[in-house]
């Protein structure tokens, strides 16, 4: 996106209704000195309509209801105080993951002289079954801090199709978010496949490149990312003509069905 | 912030003292009801607990931190719940006398916004009321008036700096 494309969309991402460009502007505004200052002017101003409404009077006892929500909602997560972000240990959390799910594309493989369909169903399942393993282990692992949330959801062809995939999203109050995701039975050619991540009001967020997948179609990808990812829920998996070939939602884990053949 | 991390409950209720007004306002009059309002504010407070770690105050003001939660939360709302009536916008500039005016904990925020209003005309100030208070895109809007979409962009833009520049000396630097 060049600054002329940039300049264009800042009113309304400033505004807070942007059309799901977020991650191409704010890649821009990482490099580019002029337009982000515009950004963060026009930001500025849109902040200061937050206090141009009449005030109204809430209820007295919506402080008490209040302090008494967020205090639960501590006790029953409790974090940490706040501490810079450390990409090294989560690069660890990520690494750890990676090495662990990678063996997993071997089945794959052997798959194509039998019942393939079958087999990447049974694969996709085990797939899962390790990344729902990693998550509880991310949500209590000592070393993991308090509040990391971690979602899972299964990926799945648009119309038939034998490919699967799952997608793991470790969301850490502390360190950068990260994002794991294993595909498999997709077609050759199609390479080099891009992961997003979408978000509120169709925000979209590229996380990974697939630039090769194995003999049997499949791949693992990791990555550790700035944004925020808590509010990205859909994950989508195009190849090189940018065709969906897997998508799914995190959080919603249907259990792993059986491909069409 | 370390006490509202922690879910202190005296840090809660310092947050609440100083913005809660100001968040259920904007459930108020962008939702209409003081059920929504009020279900809005405690997403709010939940949801600025859960980041906490990540207000950085070398990016800007913790109001107008607190403030964007509040609205991307409220306008998410705004396009999901489509078809349902909303209140007719009241603005500060209309009832300077309303309660929670002179609040003393906003009143730095409540007088840039009334530089804010004064700045604009009433057809700029209707078009930010209908992006940023309605949740209307540049696109929805040059569709409902039959003007075209650089148009509305270019006097999204021109409102916003006049906003900006009413308020640039009266900045701390």
């Amino acid at each position: 996106m060049n600054c002329a494309a940039v300049r264009d969309l800042l009113p309304e991402h400033a505004l807070g209704v942007g059309n799901g460009e977020v991650a191409d502007i704010e890649k821009h505004l990482s490099w580019c000195a002029a337009c982000r200052k515009e950004a963060r002017d026009l930001e500025r101003a849109a902040g200061m309509m937050a206090f141009a409404l009449a005030p109204a009077e809430p209820e007295p006892e919506l402080q008490e209801r209040i302090a008494e929500t967020v205090g639960e909602a501590a006790r029953r997560t409790p974090r940490p105080a706040a501490v810079p972000r450390r990409g090294r240990r989560a690069a660890v959390i990520v690494l750890a993951a990676a090495v662990a799910l990678a063996g997993l594309g071997a089945g794959a493989v052997l798959a194509r002289r039998g019942d393939h369909a079958a087999e990447l169903a049974s694969q996709a399942q085990q797939q899962h079954g390790e990344l729902a393993r990693f998550r509880q282990f991310i949500q209590n692992a000592a070393f993991v801090d308090p509040g990391t949330e971690a979602a899972l959801g299964n990926l799945t062809p648009r119309g038939k199709g034998s490919a699967r995939g799952s997608a793991l999203t470790i969301v850490s109050p502390n360190v950068a978010d990260q994002v794991i995701v294993i595909v498999n039975g997709l077609k050759d050619g199609g390479e080099p496949l891009t992961v997003t991540l979408v978000g509120r009001r169709g925000r979209s967020l590229l996380v990974a490149r697939i630039r090769r997948l194995d003999a049997g179609g499949g791949a693992t990808v990791a990555s550790i990312v700035k944004n925020d990812l808590s509010s990205y829920k859909r994950v989508v998996v195009r190849d090189a003509a940018g065709r969906v070939v897997l998508s799914g939602t995190l959080g919603a884990e249907a259990p792993v069905s059986s491909p069409t053949p | 912030m370390e006490g509202l991390l922690a879910g202190d409950d005296a840090a809660i209720r310092a947050l609440y003292a100083r913005f809660g007004r100001a968040v259920y306002t904007m459930g108020l009059r962008l939702l209409g009801s003081r059920e929504a309002a009020e279900e809005l504010t405690q997403d709010v407070f939940l949801t600025a607990w859960r980041k906490a770690a990540r207000f950085d105050p070398q990016r800007g003001r913790l109001s107008t931190w607190l403030m964007t939660i509040a609205h991307n939360l409220a306008v998410d709302r705004l396009r999901r719940e489509t078809g349902v009536s909303r209140p007719h916008l009241v603005l500060v500039d209309q009832v300077p006398d309303a309660p929670g005016a002179d609040e003393e904990y906003v009143l730095m925020e409540r007088d840039e916004a009334m530089r804010a209003l004064g700045s604009l005309s009433d057809a700029e100030k209707r078009l930010i009321a209908r992006t940023y208070f309605r949740g209307m895109t540049a696109r929805e809007i040059a569709e409902a008036d039959g003007i075209p979409l650089g148009t509305v962009k270019t006097r999204l833009r021109s409102a916003l700096i006049k906003v900006r520049r009413a308020n640039e000396q009266k900045e701390p630097s």
